[in-house]
């Protein structure tokens, strides 16, 4: 998957040997903070509700690798890095709910931590195979930047093993994510 | 000649449940709200011998798996596939068909 809003660039490429967990590659360059990671990303499912009409999980996602800068001082400085948040999400053929945090450590460089929440409503309800658009509100919560708070009202369209999401923030920043399932 | 009639008969019966026609197997799941999710259903069940296919309702939350002439596939076997698939499994419930063929897009 590849992930870009107006802050961050991210891929992550993983494989999920269960359902219970999933570990691959994950690269992310922050733009504002100039800080760069490349790692291995662990993601476990720490508790699946199976309801007759909707799904809820919760995850803890965790990494660890190097983390390099641009900044000043920290120029072309690489640290040990690591990373560490959980996730949950709800959602039903209707409605989505989700909440992610993230704190990051990224040794002498940086030390941070983001929160995000989604809400999404489906304009139609489509069949399994059909094209399938939600339309989402992002809501990013950076505490230690001047921008603290964005808002980015984005497009979630998914066919087959294809999801894209495309949408403008507050701040007049596009974001573009794409995923595809192997 | 009335006792081969009987014997043709008898083999009929006795053979029958191991000359299964091509079935359907209706899966009763709970969870599968995503298509997008929902994909892994199809990965894992199409890697099963004997499997031709298989169609997803997302309103019924039933799963159709279509098999083959001759081979079976045992509720043990779908409930550990839902299961593995990361769906709770309620129920199936087998019977004669065929699925029915996707409309071209």
């Amino acid at each position: 998957m590849s992930m870009n809003n107006g802050d961050t660039n991210s891929v992550h490429a993983h494989y999920s040997p269960s359902i219970h967990y999933s570990v691959g590659y994950k690269g992310i360059y922050h733009r504002d903070r100039e800080l760069g990671f490349n790692g291995v990303q662990l993601n476990y499912l720490l508790k699946r509700w199976n309801n007759p009409a909707s799904q809820a999980n919760v995850y803890f996602k965790t990494g660890a690798g190097v983390g390099y800068s641009d900044r000043d001082a920290f120029d072309n400085e690489f640290e040990p890095s690591s990373f560490a948040g959980f996730a949950a999400d709800w959602e039903n053929r209707r409605y989505f709910v989700g909440y992610e945090n993230h704190y990051m450590d990224a040794g002498d460089i940086d030390e941070f931590y983001t929160q995000k929440a989604r809400v999404g409503i489906a304009p139609y309800i489509g069949d399994y195979g059909d094209l399938h658009t939600w339309l989402m509100l992002q809501i990013d919560h950076a505490p230690d930047e001047d921008n603290q708070w964005t808002v980015t009202p984005l497009v979630r369209m998914f066919k087959g093993v294809h999801l894209w999401e495309t949408g403008i923030n507050n701040n007049g920043e596009f974001l573009l994510n794409y995923i595809i399932r192997y | 000649m009335k006792q081969l009639g009987f014997l043709i008969v008898f083999l009929g019966i006795v053979l029958m449940p191991f000359s299964a026609k091509a079935g359907l197997a209706v899966v009763k799941v709970n969870g599968m709200v995503c298509d997008f999710c929902a994909q892994s259903l199809e990965k894992v069940f199409m890697e099963e011998e004997g499997v031709e296919g298989l169609t997803v309702d997302l309103d019924t939350q039933e799963v159709t798996i279509g098999i083959e002439d001759g081979q079976s596939l045992s509720k043990e076997k779908i409930e550990e596939l839902i299961v593995y698939s990361g769906y709770a499994f309620i129920g199936v419930t087998y019977k004669e068909g065929e699925l029915p063929v996707k409309e071209q897009e």
